[in-house]
C-alpha cells in the first residue's frame, strides 16, 4: 500500500489504495474485524516465544480434564495436555495453511484467469470449459477426492484444497480481465509493443485486482472452515499436530461432560473467520463504493 | 427447449469424463500401492501381485481409466476395494438419507431466509435489518461440524428434546437439517437483500407506488419476481455445495448417506467408491442445476435459450 500523503486529507491527494484505506477504515465492523484477526495472527506466529511447545505434546493423565484455571487458561484434554497451547498452536497450521492455500490458488488463478481473459478464443475455451468442469462440484468434496488420490498429510490437503479455489479465482480473474481488455491504455501498451506477458501482469492484472481481493478473502474464511473440516472428518491434519479441527475431533467424545472442550477451539474457527468475512465485506464496500447501499 | 437440454446432459457426460480423468491422473502419481495397502503389511508379493491383476492395477493408467469408464457408462460402478460391497447398491441405499437431509435444509435455508432478506430489504437500516444481517454474518462464520456438536450437545443431551443421531424419525432430521442449512439461510438472506433493494430502488416501483398501489402490492406484485432472478440462481447453488455440506453433517450426526460413505472411502483411499461419489454428485448438481435455469426461463419470460 503507497504511503498517503499528508495534504489535509483532500481527497484528490490519495492513491487508489489510499482511497480504498480511507474508505475501509470508517467501516466500523471491517475495522474491528482486522484488529481481531491481527491479534489472532500475532498471537499465534509469536507462540513460540511464550507457549514451549512440550505443553502441545506431552501428556501428563494425572492432570487430565482440568476447568480453564489460572495456569491453564483453556484447561487440559483427555490426555491433560494443556488446552491453550493446543490451540495457539493449532491456529498456526489452521491459518497459515489457509492463507498458503491462497496464495497458491491465487496465483493459479490470475495466471489461467490472465491468459484466458487476455487471449480469448481457443486458449479461453479450453480453459474455461477446464474450470467449469471442477466447478461442477463442491470444493470440499474436489478436495476430499484429491485426498484420497494423493494420500494423507498436511502439504497435500494444501494442494488439494488449491486445485478446489483455483476455479474459482480463474473464474473472477477472467472476467475482470475481460472488461479491461478493449481499453484504450491496453491498446496504447501493445502499440509500444509490450510483451503479452507483461501487458497481462503489469496493466491487467493490477488495475482488475479489486473484486479478486474481495473474493480472497471472503474464501479465506471458507478456507480456513475447510481446513477445520477436514482435520475434524480425520482426513486433514494428522494428530497428535494440533489443528483446530483435528483438535475438536480428539476431544469430541468428551465435550457431554466437559464443554469447554469443544467450546473453545470451535470458537477461535469462528472468531478468525468471522474477522475475515468482516474484512471482506468492508473491502467490497470501499472498492466499489457503488455497491453500498 | 428440448434439444436445449438434451446439450446440456451430453455436456454432463463430458463433465464426468473429465473429473474422473483428472483423480485417476493423480492417482497414478500418488506414491503408494493400493493392493499393498489393503491387503496391509504383513502381505506376500505373490497376494499382492495377484490382488493388482484382479484389480487391474497391472495395466497402464489410461487402460485402466478406459476400462473402468466404460462400465461406468454401463451403469456398473464397480465394488468397494476394502468391503467388496456393489458401489451403486450402497449408493442407492444411502440415497434417501442424503436426499432428505439436503432437501429439509434447503427447506428451512429457503422458507426463512428469502423472507427475511426481504424484510431486511423493505426495512432497511432498521433494527430488523442489522438483526439479520448479523444474524447471517454469524451463520456463515460458524463451522458447520461446530455448530452440529453444539446443538447436539445441548437440544440432545442437555434438554433431551431430539434423538442425538441416526436415521429413522421425522425428529432425527431437525439438528442435521439446520446444521446445513445454516450456512446456506445466510446466503440466501444476504442475497435476496441486495437483490430487492436493487429492485426497490428502480423507476419502475416509483411508478407503481405513484399510481397508488398498496405497498404490500408493490413489494408483492411488483419486486418480488424480478428480484427472484439472482435468489434461483442461488438456490441451485446452494443445493450443491449442500451435497457438500451434508459430507460434515452426515459425520457430525452419524447419518448412514453418501457423505459418511465417502470419508471412510477417502480415509482408506478405496477408489471406486470415491470415484462413484464423485460422478454422482457431479450428476447430481448438473441435474439442478439443468432445472434451476429452465425455472429461470419460467420465471422471466425474456430469457431465452441458446440453441
Amino acid at each position: 500500500m503507497k504511503k498517503r500523503r499528508k495534504n489535509g486529507g483532500a481527497v484528490s491527494g490519495r492513491s487508489v489504495w489510499g482511497l480504498v484505506w480511507f474508505r475501509f477504515k470508517k467501516n466500523k465492523l471491517a475495522m474491528a474485524g482486522l484488529f481481531v484477526l491481527i491479534f489472532i495472527m500475532l498471537a499465534v506466529l509469536l507462540a513460540p516465544l511464550y507457549v514451549d511447545y512440550q505443553a502441545v505434546v506431552s501428556q501428563k493423565i494425572t492432570n487430565r480434564f482440568k476447568a480453564p484455571n489460572a495456569t491453564n487458561w483453556f484447561g487440559t484434554d483427555q490426555f491433560g495436555r494443556d488446552l491453550f497451547a493446543r490451540v495457539v498452536y493449532g491456529g498456526r497450521i489452521s491459518l497459515f495453511v489457509g492463507l498458503a492455500v491462497i496464495m497458491l490458488s491465487f496465483v493459479a488463478g490470475c495466471i489461467l484467469g490472465g491468459l484466458a481473459g487476455y487471449f480469448g478464443g481457443v486458449v479461453d475455451q479450453v480453459i474455461m470449459r477446464i474450470v467449469d468442469m471442477f466447478m461442477a462440484i463442491p470444493a470440499i468434496l474436489l478436495s476430499m477426492a484429491v485426498v484420497a488420490a494423493l494420500g494423507n498429510g498436511t502439504g497435500k490437503m494444501l494442494i488439494a484444497l488449491a486445485v478446489a479455489q483455483t476455479p474459482r479465482f480463474t473464474r473472477i480473474v477472467r472476467s475482470s480481465i475481460m472488461g479491461l481488455r478493449n481499453q484504450e491504455f491496453i491498446e496504447a501498451a501493445k502499440c509500444y509493443g509490450s510483451s503479452s506477458a507483461r501487458i497481462i501482469f503489469k496493466h491487467l492484472l493490477p488495475n482488475g485486482m479489486g473484486p479478486v481481493i474481495v473474493s480472497t478473502t471472503l474464501t479465506l474464511g471458507q478456507v480456513i472452515i475447510n481446513i477445520a473440516s477436514l482435520g475434524f472428518l480425520g482426513i486433514g491434519v494428522a494428530s497428535p499436530t494440533p489443528e483446530w479441527g483435528t483438535i475438536l475431533s480428539e476431544t469430541k467424545a468428551f465435550i457431554r461432560y466437559y464443554p469447554y472442550l469443544g467450546l473453545i477451539p470451535g470458537a477461535c474457527i469462528a472468531l478468525s473467520v468471522m474477522a475475515v468475512n468482516f474484512i471482506g465485506d468492508g473491502l467490497r464496500d470501499a472498492l466499489d463504493p457503488r455497491m453500498k447501499n | 427447449m428440448f434439444k436445449y437440454v438434451i446439450k446440456r446432459l451430453l455436456l454432463l457426460i463430458f463433465v464426468v469424463i473429465g473429473i474422473t480423468l483428472f483423480i485417476y491422473l493423480i492417482l497414478s502419481a500418488a506414491p503408494g500401492d493400493p493392493a499393498q495397502l489393503i491387503l496391509g503389511m504383513d502381505a506376500t508379493a505373490e497376494d499382492i501381485a495377484a490382488l493388482r491383476a484382479q484389480l487391474g492395477l497391472d495395466k497402464p493408467v489410461l487402460i485402466q481409466y478406459i476400462n473402468y469408464i466404460g462400465k461406468v457408462l454401463k451403469g456398473d460402478f464397480g465394488t468397494s476395494w476394502l468391503s467388496g460391497y456393489n458401489v451403486y447398491q450402497e449408493f442407492l441405499r444411502r440415497l434417501p438419507n442424503t436426499i432428505a437431509l439436503g432437501t429439509l435444509a434447503m427447506m428451512f435455508a429457503v422458507l426463512l431466509g428469502i423472507p427475511l432478506g426481504i424484510v431486511a430489504a423493505i426495512r432497511q437500516n432498521s433494527i430488523v435489518d442489522y438483526l439479520s444481517l448479523a444474524l447471517a454474518v454469524i451463520l456463515f462464520s460458524l463451522p458447520a461440524f461446530w455448530f452440529g456438536l453444539i446443538s447436539q450437545l445441548f437440544f440432545c443431551l442437555r434438554l433431551g428434546w431430539l434423538p442425538a443421531s441416526g436415521v429413522g424419525t421425522f425428529k432425527h432430521f431437525i439438528l442435521p437439517a439446520l446444521t446445513l442449512g445454516a450456512n446456506v439461510l445466510a446466503s440466501q438472506l444476504r442475497m435476496t437483500r441486495t437483490s430487492m433493494l436493487d429492485v426497490i430502488k428502480q423507476d419502475y416501483i416509483r411508478t407503481a407506488r405513484a399510481k397508488g398501489a398498496s405497498e404490500r402490492r408493490v413489494v408483492l406484485k411488483h419486486a418480488l419476481r424480478n428480484s427472484m432472478l439472482p435468489v434461483v440462481t442461488q438456490v441451485g447453488i446452494s443445493y450443491a455445495s449442500c451435497m457438500g455440506g451434508s459430507v460434515v453433517t452426515e459425520s457430525v450426526f452419524s447419518i448412514p448417506g453418501i457423505g459418511s460413505l465417502l470419508i471412510n472411502a477417502v480415509k482408506s483411499r478405496d477408489i471406486p467408491v470415491v470415484m462413484g461419489t464423485i460422478i454422482f454428485v457431479a450428476v447430481f448438481v448438473g441435474i439442478i442445476n439443468l432445472l434451476v435455469d429452465l425455472l429461470y426461463a419460467y420465471i422471466d419470460p425474456r430469457v431465452k435459450f441458446a440453441e
